[in-house]
């Protein structure tokens, strides 16, 4: 990619933000899947009750 | 081949290509800096996929050089709009669907091995009752080393406001009015309450960022950050969970539930109904209702069930928010929900005044109804009963508009505070002053009330009829 054709501008910073945001969301992620698969050791995962849960409100 | 052509206004920042309107049609030229990624959003799969499930607008593809331009690649025409709104028009909902939307486009974009280039409420539109991203261009080839090109944007254009209204528990559509480009991430982050720091991702996605913004300069090569597949996705993932969180509770205001209070009054909500029923349905002609002042669209509702595109427009957010969660239950796809403040309409925005028009210029109706809505207006407001006839009379060709006398119960609760109400406030008066404009066609009271009806004509040029 050549950056000039980068029509709206990331922003000073906003690059290293994502780095250090996605670092801490990633260990937020790990800790969490440990966490689900302690539960899932114990407990049944609940059906999904309802596939538009994830669609827009 | 003649290439007169207009140029859209507000499509002037992607080299990729623009909107332009030839005959009344609106096309989208990809230019040639813009084919790489677009050939890769149709041959991916990415395309079909994403408009089969009604996330992205349909175009039919015209190999045709309509702008004679010497970047041309080719031209797409896609499906039109037919009312174009603003994010300072939509209620909070509207604008958590809109950054939902984008999100998930973000998300699913990477097996197509694409990422989205930006990320602004302009991109989304509804279009026949669904809300849809319409800018077909947004698509670019995905980069694993690179971080989000649009993070910055989402989190000014989405983030910002969401949060804002999120934690002040107000609607703030003014505040994007005034920041159509984003609120600034450091004006964000001064207004959020020292407790959304303690809150992870907003104290990354905005604070930290906010921080950086200002002491990083000049931005880094993004070739030297480390960047992969997993970290987009769980960055993504994040935005979406601390967007889906975010609420803005209804609070009570003067006219929510005006409609439940009013049933109490005898007869008076069903009589109106039914003359507004019966009115329309004598009216075929009539394909496009602005209705002004719906409150929570139980007139919307009536005007939609003839078929007819409804715009359904009123000041508080909290009504706008409930009628569009009500057609979206249902859903009903011919009703528009808008906020929109009368005394001070949007406004031309933009540069040059043009990128986003105002909504005197956007609001072209077969019918406007004013419902229950003078008396705010003219007491409520002091705005002089003529200037409302003439500016209602440039929305539509014929007016449905509720007559309340000021010695209404609700007349009164807006001269509660006033000394005196405007002595050019009764019905004689405000009769003559649309009659400056229209024609009546037919008047009845309203039982239970001493409220009136009145469908009007406008006059045209020569003083008759139109």
């Amino acid at each position: 990619m050549v950056n000039w054709l980068l029509y709206i501008d990331p922003g000073s910073g906003s690059y290293l933000v994502q780095v250090i945001a996605a670092v801490v969301i990633g260990i937020g992620v790990f800790f969490r899947n440990i966490r689900l698969y302690i539960r899932s050791l114990f407990f049944r995962p609940k059906k999904e009750k309802d596939e538009k849960k994830n669609e827009p409100s | 081949m003649s290439t007169g052509y207009q140029l859209h206004p507000a499509s002037y920042r992607d080299p990729a290509g623009f909107i332009f309107r030839k005959h009344g049609t609106i096309y989208r030229q990809v230019n040639q800096s813009g084919a790489a990624d677009y050939q890769a959003l149709m041959d991916s799969g990415a395309y079909d996929s994403f408009t089969s499930k009604g996330w992205l607008v349909k175009h039919t593809g015209l190999n045709e050089k309509l702008t004679g331009t010497g970047e041309w690649y080719t031209t797409l025409r896609p499906e039109p709009v037919a009312i174009t709104s603003y994010p300072w028009e939509w209620s909070f909902g509207m604008l958590k669907d809109s950054a939902l939307l984008t999100l998930k486009l973000a998300t699913e974009s990477l097996q197509y091995g694409l990422s989205l280039k930006d990320a602004t409420p302009f991109n989304t539109q509804w279009l026949n009752g669904r809300l849809v991203f319409i800018d077909t261009l947004s698509f670019e080839k995905y980069d694993e080393q690179l971080p989000w090109v649009a993070y910055r944007q989402f989190c000014e254009t989405y983030l910002s406001p969401l949060l804002l209204m999120h934690y002040s528990k107000q609607p703030l559509q003014g505040i994007m009015a005034a920041y159509p480009d984003g609120i600034p991430l450091a004006i964000t982050a001064s207004l959020l309450p020292f407790r959304s720091r303690f809150r992870i991702p907003v104290a990354l996605h905005i604070h930290l960022h906010a921080r950086m913004s200002r002491t990083q300069s000049p931005a880094r090569d993004p070739g030297k950050q480390r960047f992969s597949r997993t970290r987009m996705t769980n960055l993504l993932g994040n935005l979406q969970s601390l967007v889906q969180n975010l609420r803005l509770e209804e609070r009570p205001t003067t006219w929510l539930d005006y409609y439940g209070e009013a049933g109490d009054r005898a007869g008076y909500l069903p009589a109106k109904k039914k003359l507004v029923e019966e009115w329309l349905s004598g009216l075929p002609d009539v394909k496009a209702i602005t209705d002004l002042g719906a409150n929570e669209g139980e007139f919307s509702l009536i005007a939609a069930a003839g078929d007819r595109q409804v715009l359904c427009t009123d000041m508080d957010p909290f009504c706008i928010n409930r009628i569009y969660s009500r057609i979206n239950a249902t859903p009903i796809l011919n009703i528009q929900p808008m906020v929109l403040d009368l005394s001070n309409p949007s406004p031309a925005a933009g540069f040059s005044n043009e990128e986003y028009p105002s909504f005197i210029t956007r609001a072209r109706a077969d019918l406007v109804m004013a419902l229950a809505l003078v008396h705010h207006l003219c007491l409520g407001r002091n705005i002089p009963p003529d200037r409302l006839a003439a500016f209602l009379a440039t929305m539509g060709k014929r007016l449905l508009v509720e007559y309340v006398p000021a010695d209404d119960p609700k007349s009164l609760q807006l001269l509660e505070h006033k000394k005196d109400s405007p002595a050019n406030y009764n019905r004689e008066s405000l009769l003559a002053a649309f009659l400056l404009y229209f024609d009546m066609e037919k008047q009845s009271p309203i039982t239970g009330s001493g409220r009136e009806l009145w469908l009007m004509v406008k006059k045209t040029a020569n003083g008759k009829p139109s």
